[in-house]
């Protein structure tokens, strides 16, 4: 299920709300919670809630094994196991073909058989929620819960389950113990002004671009200069408000289930430099990673060397989180380059003018996308070569894209980032946020698309 | 809960307004309002019009079914070829079912079929088993087909039979950008009726496709094959989403169609359309097309063999000798390519 869907919007959303306000106790509503997430997951394919199921209770279990354990060399047995098998099962739906795959071009015979395995949505990022769960427990920042529906409705949470954004239970553990409150007037429109900025981003502006340059893409070998850079222009800009969009309508939905979910997003296009850049782009996974990857590898604390090692080899698993494709990991050693040569030359560049840093990062980051767009390295290849001109095609640029693009541009460079707009809560705004979701809807209902992220 | 109750309130007001504008402007004729004009026809709706009026003059016996990949075949060149009087009664997007809800419907109007013509595509018998949406709308058609009998997407789905529902999801229909956008442009062709732009599609009263404003192009010699090609690939794509095999469903579907046909004292052909061998090129790259068409062929085989059914495969023009340039887009043929194919069924025909 898609929030972008009528399924979600006229059925699923109204029930859910009603039944949880309704509810009175805390359990009632981790139950309700913890139902509706299940439901929501299982309307892609049931069998998967399973998969979703055991998950969640082997790092419960582990949570209180943890806590219990009389030592902290059980304790971190404990975490090992349980991270280990959260692993294992990603790396199997994930990455068990693209390393078959490439296994048996190395060494043919030494390569195990192809399984036909569908990706579990949504495994990526809930694994990493209960990953953070497990090591956070063992270090002691956070107390493991005893009660499982609570823990049930933190993980499958359907607001932010299949694309986050990661939330760690100690960042919603203080919402979740107080989830028997009664509706907070300021949090009701917050939530829908959120939702509703997420719905316009994805629907109107994400889905508009895409429409445009899918097709350019689709018949990449045609594309002209002009088409290769307007391709990734736009495609840079509708991964943006698709994904932004969906962490703000996960944000929205929190509120209005009494959670306050953490940001995703912050203006990444205004960064200077790909470090910034990546503090303001999916902050809760780059976050995640800085503290579960890049720290416990000794972060910057054990020499320039190994710290360069330590940020190409958190970005290169950066990359490969997004997908078992060679793309994600060039992707991902990519901006561990630039994260790297960025530390490398930070007294030159303190001399470099903002503005100028600003375009350069964001030429850098659209070409990373070309990268992460691509179907293969080829492709990659070949559409950055055309943005040179090399090897362009005749293919035409639609005006409309033009159009999208330089709005596109104009936007993510002045209009502020959904959680600096101080929403009006008075009663009068209700016909704007009322007149733009129902321009939304019309475009949700014109073409019921999935978000990009769903694939990861 | 005031701001969610009056955030409700509004939409729901809002929501009313629209209807109720739309149902004034009527952009797509779907409610018979008719005081703005219609931007956008219901080939359904239109091709019944055009099929009743056919009535009121000779009554066709000869009926040309399939998808707009088959409205460029010549009602009057079949007429040539086998005195039979026919009518073009292909209609966009159309699935087995279409056939099938088409033909009962022409035979409830009283015309005796002598000779059914298909042009099949290969996903007129996709899997998804979901119905288009203009045939969902199309209560007269839908009759024809009995409850129960299609899938139909949506929440209201089961509730179908409601006349209620019905209407609830002919009004939902209307809540799109596209329905809105035409909305606009009736309203504009009202108040300045000058500014109507040639239609693509026109159709005669045999229910021939003409593309007026293409065929000024060519005659201009601006016409440009390829000017949106890449839209038109993507197009074609989609058509094949999720498809992995035929749909058993569907298949019943049209050998009903056949069976029906036969029990009238009509003789059934079947044709399988030609892509573009661009598009088809693409297709096998990006999909199970091959294989799908592959299956398709087959299939048809065997109502060839168990139905009596003349069948042909024209998927790659070669096998009709159409020509490279007898194309409007990646997907469909012009009138050269058009009358090839029925050249091609010329044996059949005598």
């Amino acid at each position: 299920m898609v929030f972008n869907s009528n399924v979600f919007l006229l059925a699923f959303l109204p029930i859910v709300f009603t039944a949880f306000w309704l509810a009175r106790t805390k359990q009632q509503r981790y139950v309700i919670l913890t139902v509706s997430g299940y439901v929501f997951y299982g309307w892609w394919d049931w069998r998967f809630c399973f998969l979703l199921l055991f998950s969640s209770v082997v790092s419960f279990t582990a949570g209180i094994m943890i806590d219990r354990a009389p030592s902290q060399a059980q304790r971190r047995a404990w975490m090992i196991a349980a991270v280990a098998i959260d692993l294992t099962l990603l790396g199997f739906f994930k990455y068990y073909n693209f390393a078959a795959g490439n296994l048996a071009k190395l060494a043919p015979g030494l390569a195990p058989p192809l399984l036909h395995i569908v990706l579990p949505i949504g495994i990526s990022f809930y694994t990493f929620h209960t990953i953070s769960y497990i090591v956070d427990v063992t270090e002691g920042r956070v107390q493991a819960t005893h009660n499982v529906f609570e823990y049930l409705a933190y993980v499958s949470l359907f607001s932010q389950l299949v694309a986050g954004p990661i939330i760690r239970f100690r960042e919603i553990e203080e919402d979740l113990e107080g989830i028997d409150g009664p509706p907070r007037e300021d949090h009701m429109a917050r939530g829908i002004a959120f939702f509703v900025v997420g719905l316009v981003k994805k629907a109107v502006i994400a889905d508009s671009i895409a429409s445009w340059i899918d097709p350019m893409l689709g018949a990449y070998p045609s594309l002209s200069t002009a088409g290769a850079w307007f391709s990734a222009l736009g495609y840079a800009l509708q991964v943006y408000y698709d994904f932004s969009g969906y962490s703000d309508m996960a944000v929205g939905l929190g509120f209005m289930f009494g959670l306050r979910i953490p940001q995703n997003f912050n203006a990444p296009y205004r960064a200077v430099g790909i470090g910034d850049f990546w503090r303001r782009w999916h902050m809760s996974l780059s976050s995640w990673l800085r503290d579960y990857v890049y720290i416990p590898l000794g972060g910057s604390r054990r020499g320039e060397a190994r710290t360069y090692f330590n940020l190409v080899f958190t970005m290169v698993l950066c990359g490969l989180w997004h997908g078992a494709n060679w793309t994600f990991i060039v992707f991902g050693a990519y901006h561990g380059f630039f994260l790297a040569v960025g530390r490398m030359a930070r007294p030159a560049f303190a001399l470099v003018p903002d503005v100028l840093k600003r375009v350069v990062t964001f030429l850098l980051v659209v070409f990373s996308f070309v990268i992460f767009r691509s179907s293969d390295l080829s492709m990659a290849a070949d559409w950055g070569r055309k943005m040179f001109g090399i090897g362009a095609g005749s293919g035409v640029v639609a005006p409309s894209l033009i159009v999208w693009v330089v709005v596109g541009l104009v936007l993510v460079n002045v209009v502020p980032e959904t959680w600096h707009i101080n929403f009006p809560t008075r009663l009068r705004w209700v016909p704007v946020y009322a007149t733009s979701f129902l321009i939304a809807y019309l475009f949700v209902n014109q073409a019921q698309t999935v978000f990009l992220y769903y694939q990861f | 809960m005031k701001f969610l109750a009056l955030f409700l309130g509004a939409l729901a007001i809002l929501s009313l307004a629209y209807v109720g504008i739309v149902r004034l402007v009527d952009p797509h004729g779907d409610f018979g309002t008719g005081l703005f004009p219609v931007v956008e026809l219901d080939l359904r709706m239109e091709k019944m019009r055009l099929f009743r009026a056919a009535l009121a003059t000779a009554a066709p016996d000869g009926l040309i079914l399939g998808s707009s990949r088959a409205m460029k075949v010549r009602p009057r060149t079949f007429e040539a070829e086998t005195g039979h009087r026919f009518f073009n009664f292909a209609v966009d997007t159309a699935r087995a079912e279409d056939y099938l809800a088409i033909y009962r419907w022409v035979r409830q109007q009283g015309a005796p079929m002598k000779l059914v013509v298909i042009g099949l595509d290969v996903e007129a018998l996709h899997d998804d088993d979901r119905p288009e949406a203009a045939l969902l709308r199309n209560d007269a058609l839908m009759a024809t087909l009995g409850e129960g009998s299609l899938r139909a997407p949506g929440l209201l789905a089961p509730f179908r039979k409601f006349s209620g529902a019905r209407a609830v999801q002919k009004y939902k229909a209307t809540f799109t950008i596209e329905y809105l956008t035409d909305g606009f442009r009736s309203i504009n062709l009202l108040l300045r009726p000058r500014s109507r732009p040639l239609p693509i599609m026109e159709f005669e009263p045999d229910g021939y496709l003409r593309y007026r404003r293409y065929e000024m192009e060519r005659a201009a010699g601006k016409f440009r094959f390829d000017r949106d090609l890449e839209r038109c690939l993507t197009k074609s794509l989609s058509r094949f989403d999720n498809m992995t095999q035929l749909s058993r469903r569907r298949r019943v579907y049209l050998r009903q169609m056949v069976d029906e046909a036969r029990a009238d004292g009509a003789r059934v052909i079947v044709w399988i359309t030609s892509l573009h061998p661009l598009t088809a090129r693409y297709l096998e790259a990006h999909t199970g097309y091959e294989a799908l068409l592959e299956a398709t062929r087959e299939y048809e085989q065997v109502l060839a063999s168990s139905d009596g059914v003349a069948a042909y495969d024209f998927s790659r023009p070669e096998t009709y000798q159409g020509t490279a340039s007898g194309w409007y887009d990646c997907l469909h043929i012009d009138e050269t390519n058009a009358d090839r194919v029925v050249a091609a069924l010329g044996q059949e025909l005598r």
